[in-house]
C-alpha cells in the first residue's frame, strides 16, 4: 500500500471522510486528519482533482489509481509503453475566501461525543481549503465573532494550507456574532470575481447578514453559505423543565422541552426554509450540515451546492 | 352570606393548595447553555402566552372548585338586601325594647326616641305583602300593616317593666313559624346584658343596638323596713344603693309630716337608718338619689306600719315556742297578754298546732268549727317531705310528720304547702300548722326562719293583714282576696281582689278593702333594668347564634334580608361540577399540546 493510500485511511483501515467527525477528531488534530479526509473524499469521486481550471500543460506524472483516463497521455503511452498523465500549469483565476464564524455559539455541542460546531466547521474549512489549493485556487480565511479576528489573504503558494490550518486549529470560541464586518472585509480581499464560503451556525442577525451576502453576490462573487448546526439544535431533546441560556447574550428561556419539542422543530424547519429561500432568491448557494455528518458527506454537499 | 356550619369554612385553607402547587412548580429549574435560544423564543412566543393563560385558568378553576365545595359544606346561604330589589313576602316581628332602661338619656335624647326612630325605618322597608308584628316590653305581639304599626309606635312610651329579650325572640319565632314564610326577628334594643338570654330560632335575627357609651347609673337597689309593724317609737330602715362605681352617694329620706334627712350611702354597702315614727298607723317613707341619666331607679318608697306590740300568751312547757317568744319579747316585738295565743286554740287570735294525741283532733276540729274557722285537721298522715317555697318560708323546711289540713268553707288562706298540700293555713284570726313545732315533726323549730315566722304570724297574720309580696313594675302579682281597690301615685285604681295585677310603674300602692287600709305594696323597677351595661356582640351571638348585629343608626338597611335568602348549596355544587368539567377539558387540551 502506498503512503498516499495510508493517508486516506484510519489505522483501522476505514476512510477518514466516511468516519463520524468525532472518530476523526480522536485520530488526530486538524492538520493531521484533513489530508486523509480530502484524499479519501477525492478518491471516492473517482476523478482527479486536477481536472479543471487550468489549460496550460506543465509536466507529466505517473498514473495513479483514480486519475481520470482523459488526462492519460496516450501518445507517450504509445511511445514508451508507460502510463503517464498530463499535468497543467494552473491559472489562479479563482480566488476563494473562507469566512468562518467563531462566535461563542459556535463553541457549543449538544453531546460529548460530537465536535463543537467550531471544531467541525474548522475541519470542514481546512478540508475545503485543501481541495481548493490542490486545484491551485487561491484560498484565504477570515474568522470573526463580534468583530473580525483574523484575516489570511487568498494565496496559492506552497505552505499556504499549513498557514490556514494553523489559523483554524488555534481558533477558540469568541463572543457575540456580527458577520457584516467580516463579509465586508472579504470585499477588500477579493478584488476580482471569486468564491466566498460563509460557514456559520447562522445564529446572527439575518437581515444584516443577508444584506452583506447579497452585496458580495452583487459584486459577482460566487457565495456559498454553509449552515453548521448541532443535531440538538434541530431537534429539542424531551425532558423536564429547563432554563436555557444563550451563551452569547445571556438571555434565558425557561420551558419544558417535552411541551415544546414539536413547536421548536417547526420553528427550526421554518428558519432553515427561510434561509434556503432567501439564499436561493439572491443566487446564493445554501447547504445545511450537521456536526454528526461525516466530513466526506459534508464536503460532498458543499461541492454539490456549488 | 350566612353559613349553617361556619366551622366548615376552615376548609377554605385547602383553596391554597392549587396556588401552593403552582408555586412549587415554579421552582428554579436546572440551567443549560443553548445557543439557539432565538428559535425557542420564536417557537414559544405565541403558544407560551396561551399556555400561561391556560395554566392560570386551571389554577382559577381548581381554586374555584375547592372554594365552592367548602362553601357548600358550610351551608352557605345568600342574604339579598334591598338594593338588589324588593324582597319576597315574608314575616317580620319587630321587637321594640321599651323596657324601663329605654328611658335612659344618652347624648341629650331618651334612648327610646332613637329606638322608635329606627323601628319606623324598619317598617318603612316592609311591603304590603309582608306579615308584621310589633312586640313591646309588655309582651303583647300586635299584628298589623306597616302603617298601623307605625301609628302604634307614635304611642309607645317607656314601660316600667323589664323585657327578657330571649323570651321575646322565642315568642317572635313562634309567630313566624305559624306563617310558613321566611321570617326575620328585628330586635331594636339598648341590648342590656341582663336582658339578653339564650334563644334558638329558625328565623333570622337582626339586632339593632346603639353604640354610644353607656352612662354611669346609680340606683336605689333596696329600701327595706324589716319586719312590720314597727312597734313603739320607730324602727330601722335598710338602704342599698347600686352603682357601677364605689363613690358614696347622697340620699334624701322623707316621711310626710316629718323633717327630711340626708344620708350618705356607699354603693354595694347597705346602710341602716333608724327612723322615729311615733304615730301608730301607716307611714310612707320615700328615698331619693340625685338625678342621673336614668331617672326611674333614682327614687323608691316603702309603706311602714307602726303599731303597739302584740299581746301574746304561750305554753312555757313547749321549749321551742317558749324560747322563740322570749326572744321576740326581748326584742320588743311582743308583750305578755291574751290577744294572741300560740300553740293552741285560744279565745282570741291563735296559732294552732295539732295535738300530740290523735284522739284529740276531733275535739279540736269541733272547736275550730265553732269559731267559724274554715280549716279542720284531717286524719291522714303524709309521708316525710319538705315544704314548698313560699313567701313566708323561702328556705324549704323538712317535715317528718304532718297531719292533713282540709278547707271546710270560704275564707281559707293557704300560706305554706307540702307538695301542694296545705301545711300552714289561715282563716280569720286563726293560723294552723300541719305539724307540731317539735323536731320530731319538723325541723322548723331549730331553723333560723322560726323566730321571724312566729313574729310575722303573731304580729301580722293573725291580725288579718294580707300577704303582700314585693313587686316589680310590669310583673304580675296576685292581689290579696280582700282588696277592693288600690291607691297609687296616680290616684285610686279599681282592681279585683284575688286576681293577678300588673303594676304599671314604680311607687307605693295602698291596698284598700272598703274603707280599711289593708297594707301597702311597694313597687320598684326590676333591679336588672338598673344595670345599663350593654352586651357585647360576642355575648349576643352566644345567646342567639347567627344573629346579625348592626348599629342602631342606619341598621334598618340590614333587615328584610331573609326575603331573598336562599340556600346556595345546589348552585355551589353545580359550580363545582362545571369547574371540574372545564378543568378536565382544559387540562386535556394542555396534554394534547404537549
Amino acid at each position: 500500500m502506498s503512503p498516499a493510500t495510508d493517508r486516506r485511511r484510519s489505522p483501522a483501515g476505514a476512510r477518514l471522510d466516511l468516519l463520524s467527525p468525532g472518530e476523526v477528531a480522536r485520530l488526530g488534530g486538524l492538520e493531521v486528519t484533513t489530508r486523509g479526509i480530502v484524499d479519501g473524499f477525492l478518491a471516492g469521486l473517482h476523478r482527479s482533482p486536477r481536472r479543471g481550471f487550468s489549460v496550460e500543460f506543465a509536466e507529466h506524472r505517473q498514473y495513479q489509481p483514480g486519475d481520470e483516463p482523459r488526462y492519460v497521455d496516450w501518445k507517450l503511452l504509445a511511445r514508451t509503453d508507460r502510463l503517464y498523465v498530463k499535468q497543467f500549469e494552473e491559472e489562479t483565476n479563482l480566488r476563494a475566501m473562507l469566512v468562518l464564524d467563531a462566535s461563542a455559539s459556535m463553541g457549543w455541542r449538544g453531546a460529548e461525543e460530537r465536535l463543537t460546531k467550531l471544531d467541525y466547521a474548522s475541519r470542514l474549512a481546512a478540508a475545503l481549503a485543501m481541495v481548493l489549493l490542490r486545484q491551485r485556487d487561491a484560498t484565504g480565511l477570515v474568522t470573526f465573532d463580534a468583530e473580525v479576528r483574523s484575516v489570511l489573504p487568498p494565496r496559492v503558494r506552497r505552505g499556504h494550507w499549513q498557514a490556514l490550518a494553523g489559523a483554524l486549529a488555534g481558533l477558540a470560541p469568541g463572543t457575540t456574532t456580527a458577520a457584516e464586518s467580516a463579509l465586508h472585509q472579504v470585499v477588500g480581499a477579493l478584488r476580482r470575481r471569486g468564491m466566498v464560503i460563509f460557514c456559520s451556525d447562522l445564529l446572527l442577525e439575518p437581515a444584516l447578514t443577508l444584506k452583506a451576502l447579497k452585496f458580495l453576490r452583487h459584486r459577482g462573487h460566487d457565495v456559498l453559505v454553509l449552515h453548521v448546526a448541532d443535531p440538538a439544535e434541530l431537534e429539542l431533546a424531551r425532558g423536564e423543565e429547563t432554563r436555557f441560556r444563550d451563551p452569547e447574550t445571556g438571555r434565558t428561556v425557561t420551558l419544558a422541552p417535552t411541551d415544546w419539542a414539536q413547536a421548536y422543530r417547526e420553528t427550526v424547519d421554518r428558519v432553515v426554509r427561510e434561509w434556503g429561500a432567501a439564499c436561493r432568491g439572491a443566487g446564493i448557494h445554501y447547504a445545511l450540515v450537521t456536526t454528526d455528518l461525516p466530513f466526506g458527506t459534508a464536503l460532498g454537499r458543499t461541492l454539490a451546492a456549488r | 352570606m350566612t353559613f349553617a356550619t361556619p366551622w366548615a369554612l376552615v376548609g377554605l385553607l385547602a383553596a391554597a393548595i392549587p396556588v401552593l402547587l403552582h408555586l412549587v412548580e415554579r421552582r428554579q429549574p436546572p440551567e443549560q447553555a443553548f445557543p439557539a435560544i432565538r428559535y425557542l423564543e420564536d417557537a414559544t412566543r405565541d403558544q407560551r402566552r396561551r399556555l400561561r393563560l391556560r395554566h392560570l385558568l386551571l389554577l382559577v378553576l381548581r381554586t374555584l372548585a375547592i372554594v365552592a365545595l367548602v362553601l357548600a359544606a358550610a351551608g352557605a346561604r345568600l342574604s339579598r338586601t334591598a338594593p338588589l330589589g324588593a324582597h319576597s313576602p315574608m314575616a317580620l316581628v319587630l321587637v321594640l325594647d321599651n323596657s324601663a332602661s329605654s328611658a335612659t338619656v344618652v347624648e341629650g335624647e331618651a334612648l327610646l326616641t332613637g329606638l322608635v326612630r329606627e323601628a319606623r325605618a324598619v317598617l318603612a322597608r316592609a311591603t304590603p305583602a309582608d306579615r308584621l308584628w310589633l312586640l313591646l316590653a309588655d309582651g303583647v305581639a300586635r299584628p298589623g300593616t306597616a302603617a298601623e304599626l307605625g301609628a302604634r309606635l307614635d304611642a309607645v312610651t317607656v314601660e316600667g317593666s323589664r323585657l327578657d329579650l330571649g323570651a321575646a325572640v322565642r315568642q317572635a319565632d313562634g309567630l313566624i313559624a305559624g306563617t310558613g314564610r321566611a321570617g326575620e326577628i328585628v330586635v331594636v334594643t339598648d341590648a342590656q346584658r341582663t336582658a339578653v338570654s339564650p334563644a334558638t330560632t329558625e328565623a333570622r335575627i337582626v339586632v339593632l343596638r346603639p353604640t354610644a357609651a353607656v352612662p354611669v347609673n346609680r340606683s336605689l337597689a333596696g329600701l327595706d323596713p324589716g319586719p312590720l309593724p314597727w312597734a313603739g317609737a320607730g324602727g330601722r330602715l335598710r338602704i342599698a344603693v347600686g352603682a357601677s362605681d364605689s363613690t358614696a352617694v347622697p340620699l334624701r329620706l322623707e316621711v310626710p309630716g316629718l323633717a327630711g334627712r340626708d344620708v350618705l350611702v356607699s354603693p354595694g354597702v347597705p346602710a341602716v337608718q333608724r327612723l322615729e315614727l311615733p304615730t301608730p298607723g301607716w307611714h310612707l317613707v320615700r328615698a331619693t338619689l340625685p338625678p342621673d341619666e336614668f331617672r326611674l331607679d333614682d327614687a323608691a318608697s316603702v309603706a311602714v306600719r307602726v303599731a303597739p306590740p302584740a299581746a301574746v300568751t304561750w305554753d312555757p312547757a313547749d321549749p321551742f315556742v317558749d324560747a322563740a317568744m322570749r326572744v321576740l319579747r326581748t326584742e320588743g316585738r311582743v308583750r305578755d297578754g291574751a290577744a294572741v295565743t300560740v300553740g293552741r286554740l285560744g279565745q282570741a287570735a291563735s296559732v294552732v298546732v295539732p295535738p300530740e294525741d290523735p284522739a284529740r283532733i276531733g275535739a279540736l276540729n269541733r272547736a275550730l268549727a265553732a269559731r267559724g274557722v274554715a280549716w279542720r285537721y284531717g286524719t291522714g298522715s303524709v309521708a316525710p317531705s319538705r315544704t314548698d317555697s313560699s313567701t313566708w318560708l323561702v328556705d324549704r323546711i323538712d317535715v317528718a310528720r304532718h297531719v292533713g289540713l282540709e278547707a271546710s268553707g270560704p275564707g281559707a288562706d293557704t300560706l305554706v304547702t307540702i307538695a301542694g298540700a296545705p301545711w300552714l293555713v289561715r282563716s280569720g284570726d286563726v293560723v294552723l300548722f300541719g305539724s307540731r313545732l317539735e323536731p320530731a315533726w319538723t325541723s322548723l323549730p331549730i331553723d333560723a326562719a322560726f323566730v321571724p315566722l312566729l313574729d310575722a304570724l303573731v304580729t301580722r297574720v293573725v291580725r288579718g293583714e294580707p300577704v303582700v309580696p314585693r313587686a316589680n313594675a310590669g310583673a304580675a302579682i296576685d292581689l290579696p282576696a280582700a282588696v277592693t281597690s288600690l291607691i297609687g301615685p296616680e290616684g285610686p285604681l279599681a282592681v279585683e281582689g284575688g286576681a293577678p295585677w300588673r303594676p304599671p310603674g314604680a311607687g307605693s300602692y295602698w291596698l284598700v278593702a272598703g274603707a280599711d287600709t289593708l297594707g301597702a305594696l311597694s313597687v320598684t323597677i326590676d333591679p336588672r333594668e338598673s344595670a345599663l351595661a350593654r352586651a357585647t356582640d360576642d355575648e349576643v351571638t352566644d345567646a342567639w347564634p347567627e344573629a346579625t348585629i348592626a348599629d342602631l343608626a342606619g341598621g334598618a338597611g340590614r333587615t328584610f334580608a331573609a326575603g331573598g335568602r336562599g340556600d346556595l348549596r345546589p348552585l355551589l355544587l353545580l359550580l363545582v361540577l362545571l369547574a371540574v368539567a372545564a378543568e378536565s377539558v382544559i387540562a386535556g387540551r394542555l396534554t394534547a399540546v404537549r
